[in-house]
C-alpha cells in the first residue's frame, strides 16, 4: 500500500520498528474551548485499517488510544448525518468512507470548515440550521386536504426525489468557498431544501419560495463550483438544485407562470 | 471562535482544498479572469501611450510587440481567454439548466477545445513569424 | 431551572409527533441527546403499515389478524385494534404534512408486501421511509413554537408520590446539569439494540428512557422479547431492508439452497422475522453458512440493476460501502441482527405510563414509540408496524397529555433528583477507577448476543445474568480520561453504558423465567408455546434485593390464540 514517496512522509522509525508497512497515520484536529490552548493536531498510528471506515478508526482511537477525542456519530450507516468531517481537505461522512479507499497513509481529519468550532471534530451547527430554518423548510398547503391522500403523479414525485433524500449532514454547505467568505449566503443545503418544496406540487407557496431565494444571498450567490455536489454523501446534485431554481425563477419572471 | 469566515479564511482554506474538477475549474476561471483584466489595463495603457506619442514611436512599439517573447505572452493570454470563455460558456449552460450532472466531462471537453485552439494558434503564429 | 408545561424526551418520530400536537395548546420543549434529525427513526427503510388497499383490497380486520398472529398472541388486542383502525388516518395525515411517499400509477401512495402481512400494506418512500417521516414531522415542528434542547442528555425522571414533575438533563455542550420543571413528561427515547453486539441500531440507541424509568422505581414490561432481524449486514449488523425480500429477493445458504423451503414452505422469504432469523441461525449452527462461517446470503441478482436502483438504492450503497459487494452482481453476506425491542415502559392505550400490573397510572407521565410497551407488538413485531406505532401513539400520547393539562398544575420539583443527577455526572466525569467503560460495554454486548440471542436456554441465561451482575459491579470502578465539560462524549457514553447494564439484567432475568417459545423469545430447553402458563405479560421491577417479576393478563377480544404457522 505504501509507495516509496509516501514512506518519506511517515514516521519512519515506527515503520521500521514494527516491521509493518500498512500503517495509517491519522492527524486529528484537537481543540477544547474549556482550555485556553490554541487548536493543535495530534497524530495516531493505526496499523491495520483493512475494512475499517473512518468512523471505525475514530472509535478505535477513542476506545483504545485517547478517550478524550470527541466527535459526533450515531447511525453509522450514512443516514443520520452526524458524522460529516473534513478528511484530507474533502468533506465526507466518516461512517461510509473506507480508510483504505482514501489511498493515503497520512490522513488529516478536521472539523467541517466554515462553521464555528466546538470541540475537536465537533462543530457548532447553529448557523447551518439558521439557514435551513430561513427557507421555510416545511410544506405549506393551506387548502383543505382531501379525505384520503393527495394524488401526485410519479413524474412529479421523481422531480423532488433526490432533494428529499438530503440528510442535513452539512457537508455540502461546509465545502462551499462562497460560504467561507460570506456568512449570509444561504448555502447549498438550504437551497436544495427550497428546491425540494418548489418541485413538490403539493406545496402551495411556490411564488413565495422563489422570491425567498431570488436575491444576492440566494441562488445568485452561487459560483457553480460543484464542491457541494462532489461532497454530498447521498449523491445529490446540490449545485443542480440551485440551477433548477434559477431556471424556474427566470421562467417565472419571463412568463409570470410557475 | 472567530475566523471561520472572511477572505483570510477563504485563502487559508483554498490552499488546503482537495482539487476536484469543479474546484479546479473555478480557480482557473478566477485566475484567468484576473489575468485578462490585468492585460486589458496594460493594453489600454500601451495604446494610450502611442496616442500621446504619435510618430515613429508607434512603429517601434509594434515591432517590439511582434518579437518572440511578446508573442509567447500573447499566446498565454489567448489560452487564458479561451479557458475563461469556454468555461464561462460551461457555467452558462448550467445556469440554463443543462448538463449539471455532467459537469466534469463538460469541463474536460471545454479544456480540450481550448487546448486545440491554442495549438492551432501557436502553429499559425509560428508559421507567420518563421518559427518553423 | 427550566420550566415548560410539557417536556418531551426524545426527538424521533414518536417524540416529534407528540411535540407537534401538544404545542398547539401548551408550552412545549423537546429534550434530545441527538439533534432530532439524527434520530434513529431516519434509518427505517421498509415502510409504514396501513390497510389503505391501494394495491389490492385490504381491511383493518386483516391487518389486525396479521398483527395479532405476528405477536404470537401476546399483543393486547384492544391496543392492536386502535393501531390498525387509525392507521389509514395516520398515514393520510402524514401525507398531508408532506411525506414523500412513493406513488402508484394513479398517483396514490404505493404499497408493497412485507413479512407477516397477508396484503401489500407497507406504505413506503423507496427505502428511506423513516427518513422522510422524520424529516417531514421535524420540518412541520419548525413553524410551531417549540423549545428544542438539542444535544441535552436526559438523566432522570423527577417522580415523587406517583406524580411526574419533570426531568433532570445534562447539556452535552457545556457539561452543566439542569432541572426541567413541567406539568407533564412524554418519554420517547427509542430502542436499545446497542445492548447487543450485532445490531441494526444506531450507536445512540441505548435505551436511556428505560434506565430513567427504572431509576424512578417504575417497572418495565415484556423486556425478554427482542427482535432479531434476519438481514443484518455481516459483522456490522447494519440493516438491509426487508423490502429487499418484499421485492423478491432470495435467501440462500452456503450450498446455494433457498433454505426457507424447509422452514416456511408457503411464505418462504416473506415469513415473519423471528421465523427467518431462527432458520438462518439453524443453517449457520449446522455448518451450512456461507464459507462455513456465521452468515448466509441475500441474493438480489435476479432483480436486475434497474429495479435495484429504483426500489433499493440505499441497500446497494450500504452493501457497497460497508462490505464491498454489489448486490447487482454479488451475493450479500448477512446474519441475524438485534433490531427491535418489543418491551419497554408499560403504558395504556392512551400512552399513560402505568406503575404496576394493575394499571395504576403515574400521573403526568406518558410514553410512546419504541421505548414504550402498549403492547401492540406482543412477542414479535411485524415489520412496518413500529413506525406506525411511533407516529400514531406519539400523537395519542399528546392527546392524552393535552387532556391531562386541563386539570394539571406544576407540582414542586423534588430537589433530591437534581442532586442525584449532578452527583452522578460529577462522579462519572471524575471517575478514577481501573475499569474502562467501553470495555464493559463490549463485554455486555458480547454476552448478550452470545447468551441471550436468537436461541436461549437456562444454562446460557444463567451465565449471562451472572455476567451482567458482574459488569454492574465493575462499573462502580470505572475510570474516565476526559475531564472536560464541553462535548464530553466519554461521559455520556459511560452514562449510556450504565443504563444498558441496568435494563439488560431485566431482559435476561425475564427470559430466564419465561419457560416457553413465543415469538422472538425462543427457549431451546422449553420447546413450544405454553398458553396455559405463559399467555401473560411480564412486569419487572428492579428492587434493592434483585428483580421482582409480576405478571399481567393479555387482552384478548377478537382472535383467540391459535397455532402460528407460515
Ligand atoms: C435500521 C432500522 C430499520 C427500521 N425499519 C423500520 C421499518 O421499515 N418500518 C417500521 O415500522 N419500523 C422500522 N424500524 C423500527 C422503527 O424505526 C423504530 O421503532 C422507530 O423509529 C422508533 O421511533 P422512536 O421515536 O421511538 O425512537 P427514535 O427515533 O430512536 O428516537 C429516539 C430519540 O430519543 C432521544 N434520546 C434517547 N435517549 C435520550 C436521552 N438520554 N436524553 C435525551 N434524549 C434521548 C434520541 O436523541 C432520539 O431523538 C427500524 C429500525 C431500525 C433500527
Ligand atoms: C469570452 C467571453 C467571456 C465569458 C463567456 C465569460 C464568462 C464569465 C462568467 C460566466 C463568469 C462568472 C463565473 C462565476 O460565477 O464564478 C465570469 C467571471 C469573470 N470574468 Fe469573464 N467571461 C468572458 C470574458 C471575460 C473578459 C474579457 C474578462 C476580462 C476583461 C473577464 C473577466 C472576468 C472576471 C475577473 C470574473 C470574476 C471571476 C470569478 O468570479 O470567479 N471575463 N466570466
Ligand atoms: S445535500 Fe447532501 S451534502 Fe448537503 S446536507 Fe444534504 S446530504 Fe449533506
Ligand atoms: S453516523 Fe450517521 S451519517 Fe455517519
Amino acid at each position: 500500500m505504501i509507495t516509496a514517496l509516501t514512506l518519506q512522509e511517515l514516521d519512519v522509525e515506527n515503520v521500521v520498528l514494527r516491521g509493518v508497512i500498512d500503517l495509517v497515520v491519522f492527524r486529528i484536529f484537537r481543540f477544547d474551548p474549556a482550555r485556553n490552548d490554541a487548536p493543535t493536531f495530534q497524530t495516531y498510528d493505526l496499523p491495520d485499517t483493512a475494512g475499517m471506515t473512518i468512523l471505525d478508526a475514530l472509535i478505535h482511537i477513542k476506545e483504545n488510544m485517547d478517550s478524550t477525542l470527541s466527535f459526533r456519530r450515531s447511525c453509522r450507516s450514512a443516514i443520520c448525518g452526524s458524522c460529516a468531517i473534513c478528511a484530507n481537505g474533502k468533506n465526507l461522512l466518516a461512517c461510509n468512507t473506507q480508510v483504505n479507499d482514501l489511498k493515503k497513509v497520512r490522513i488529516t481529519l478536521e472539523p467541517l470548515p466554515g462553521f464555528p468550532m466546538m470541540r475537536d471534530l465537533v462543530v457548532d451547527w447553529e448557523p447551518f440550521f439558521d439557514q435551513y430554518r430561513s427557507v421555510k423548510p416545511y410544506m405549506v398547503a393551506r387548502s383543505t386536504p382531501p379525505e384520503k391522500e393527495r394524488i401526485q403523479d410519479q413524474k412529479t414525485r421523481k422531480a423532488y426525489d433526490e432533494a428529499a433524500q438530503c440528510i442535513m449532514c452539512s457537508a455540502c454547505t461546509s465545502s462551499c468557498p462562497v460560504v467561507w467568505t460570506d456568512g449570509n449566503y444561504l448555502g447549498p443545503a438550504a437551497l436544495t431544501k427550497a428546491w425540494r418544496f418548489v418541485a413538490d406540487d403539493r406545496d402551495e407557496i411556490t411564488r413565495e419560495r422563489l422570491a425567498m431565494v431570488n436575491n444576492e444571498e440566494g441562488v445568485w450567490r452561487c459560483h457553480t463550483i460543484f464542491r457541494c455536489t462532489d461532497s454530498c454523501p447521498k449523491k445529490i446534485d446540490t449545485a443542480g438544485s440551485i440551477e433548477s431554481l434559477r431556471k424556474k425563477i427566470i421562467w417565472h419572471q419571463l412568463t409570470g407562470r410557475i | 471562535m472567530a475566523g471561520h469566515s472572511g477572505l483570510g479564511y477563504y485563502l487559508r482554506r483554498v490552499l488546503r482544498v482537495s482539487l476536484e474538477t469543479g474546484t479546479m475549474a473555478h480557480l482557473l476561471h478566477r485566475v484567468t479572469g484576473l489575468l485578462i483584466v490585468v492585460y486589458l489595463f496594460l493594453h489600454i495603457g500601451a495604446m494610450s501611450y502611442t496616442y500621446f506619442d504619435a510618430g515613429s514611436g508607434f512603429d517601434d512599439l509594434m515591432a517590439t510587440f511582434a518579437s518572440t517573447p511578446f508573442l509567447i505572452v500573447d499566446l498565454v493570454l489567448f489560452a487564458g481567454v479561451m479557458i475563461h470563455g469556454l468555461n464561462g460558456l460551461r457555467i452558462m449552460l448550467f445556469d440554463m439548466g443543462y448538463f449539471s450532472r455532467r459537469q466534469k466531462e463538460l469541463f474536460w471537453v471545454m479544456m480540450a477545445i481550448a487546448a486545440t485552439s491554442v495549438l492551432i494558434a501557436t502553429w499559425l503564429v509560428g508559421a507567420a513569424h518563421g518559427w518553423w | 431551572m427550566k420550566k415548560h408545561d410539557v417536556i418531551i424526551v426524545g426527538g424521533g418520530l414518536a417524540g416529534l409527533r407528540a411535540a407537534w400536537k401538544v404545542s398547539e395548546v401548551a408550552d412545549t420543549a423537546v429534550v434530545s441527546k441527538l439533534h432530532p434529525l439524527r434520530s434513529h427513526t431516519g434509518a427505517a427503510q421498509g415502510g409504514i403499515a396501513a390497510s389503505l388497499g391501494n394495491e389490492t383490497p385490504d381491511s383493518w380486520e386483516e391487518h389486525m389478524f396479521d398483527t395479532v398472529k405476528g405477536s404470537d398472541y401476546l399483543g393486547d388486542q384492544n391496543a392492536i385494534e386502535t393501531l390498525v383502525k387509525e392507521a389509514p388516518k395516520t398515514i393520510y395525515d402524514l401525507e398531508h404534512l408532506g411525506v414523500a411517499f412513493s406513488r402508484t400509477e394513479e398517483g396514490k401512495i404505493a404499497q408493497r408486501p412485507f413479512g407477516g402481512h397477508q396484503k401489500p400494506r407497507s406504505c413506503y418512500a423507496a427505502d428511506w421511509t423513516g427518513h422522510t417521516l422524520l424529516h417531514t414531522v421535524y420540518e412541520q415542528c419548525i413553524p410551531k413554537t417549540i423549545a428544542f434542547y438539542d444535544e441535552w442528555f436526559a438523566l432522570s425522571l423527577a417522580v415523587r408520590d406517583g406524580v411526574c414533575r419533570g426531568i433532570v438533563a445534562l447539556d452535552i455542550r457545556t457539561g452543566e446539569v439542569e432541572a426541567f420543571h413541567s406539568k407533564a413528561v412524554i418519554l420517547a427515547t427509542g430502542g436499545y439494540g446497542r445492548a447487543f453486539k450485532i445490531t441494526s441500531n444506531a450507536l445512540a440507541n441505548t435505551g436511556d428512557g428505560l434506565g430513567m424509568a427504572l431509576r424512578a422505581g417504575l417497572p418495565l414490561e415484556d423486556m425478554e422479547f427482542v427482535q432479531f432481524h434476519p438481514t443484518g449486514l455481516y459483522r456490522q449488523g447494519i440493516l438491509l431492508t426487508e423490502g429487499a425480500r418484499g421485492e423478491g429477493g432470495y435467501l440462500v445458504n452456503g450450498d446455494g439452497d433457498r433454505f426457507m423451503r424447509n422452514y416456511a414452505p408457503e411464505k418462504m422469504e416473506l415469513a415473519p422475522r423471528d421465523v427467518i432469523s431462527r432458520a438462518e441461525q439453524t443453517e449457520i449452527d449446522q455448518g451450512r453458512g456461507g464459507e462455513g462461517k456465521d452468515f448466509v446470503y441475500l441474493d438480489l441478482r435476479h432483480l436486475g440493476e434497474a429495479k435495484i436502483n429504483e426500489k433499493l438504492p440505499q441497500l446497494r450503497d450500504l452493501a457497497r460501502s460497508f462490505v464491498g459487494v454489489d448486490p447487482v452482481k454479488d451475493l450479500v453476506p448477512i446474519q441475524p441482527t438485534a433490531h427491535y425491542s418489543m418491551g419497554g415502559i408499560p403504558t395504556t392505550v392512551t400512552g399513560q405510563v402505568i406503575s404496576d400490573e394493575k394499571n395504576a397510572p403515574v400521573t403526568g407521565l406518558f410514553a410512546a414509540g419504541e421505548c414504550a410497551c402498549i403492547s401492540v407488538h406482543g412477542a414479535n413485531r411485524l415489520g412496518t408496524n413500529s413506525l406506525l406505532d411511533a407516529a400514531l401513539f406519539g400523537h395519542k400520547a399528546a392527546v392524552a397529555t393535552i387532556e391531562y393539562l386541563n386539570e394539571a398544575d406544576f407540582h414542586p420539583f423534588p430537589e433530591e433528583v437534581m442532586i442525584e443527577g449532578v452527583t452522578r455526572v460529577k462522579w462519572v466525569r471524575e471517575a478514577n477507577g481501573r475499569e474502562s467503560a467501553p470495555k464493559l460495554r463490549h463485554e455486555l454486548q458480547e454476552t448478550m448476543t452470545q447468551k441471550c440471542g436468537v436461541f436461549r436456554d437456562r444454562e446460557k441465561l444463567e451465565e449471562c445474568l451472572a455476567k451482567v451482575k458482574e459488569l454492574q459491579k465493575r462499573f462502580d470502578d470505572i475510570g474516565i480520561g476526559d475531564r472536560s465539560k464541553s462535548f464530553n462524549t466519554e461521559v455520556t457514553e459511560a452514562l449510556e453504558t450504565q443504563n444498558m447494564l441496568d435494563f439488560s439484567e431485566i431482559i435476561v432475568y425475564g427470559a430466564m423465567q419465561r419457560e416457553e417459545c413465543r415469538g422472538a423469545h425462543w427457549r431451546v430447553d422449553h420447546p413450544g408455546r405454553d398458553d396455559e402458563n405463559w399467555l401473560k405479560h411480564t412486569i419487572a421491577f428492579q428492587k434493592e434485593d434483585g428483580i421482582e417479576l409480576r405478571y399481567k393478563d393479555v387482552v384478548i377480544t377478537r382472535y383467540p390464540p391459535k397455532e402460528r404457522g407460515y
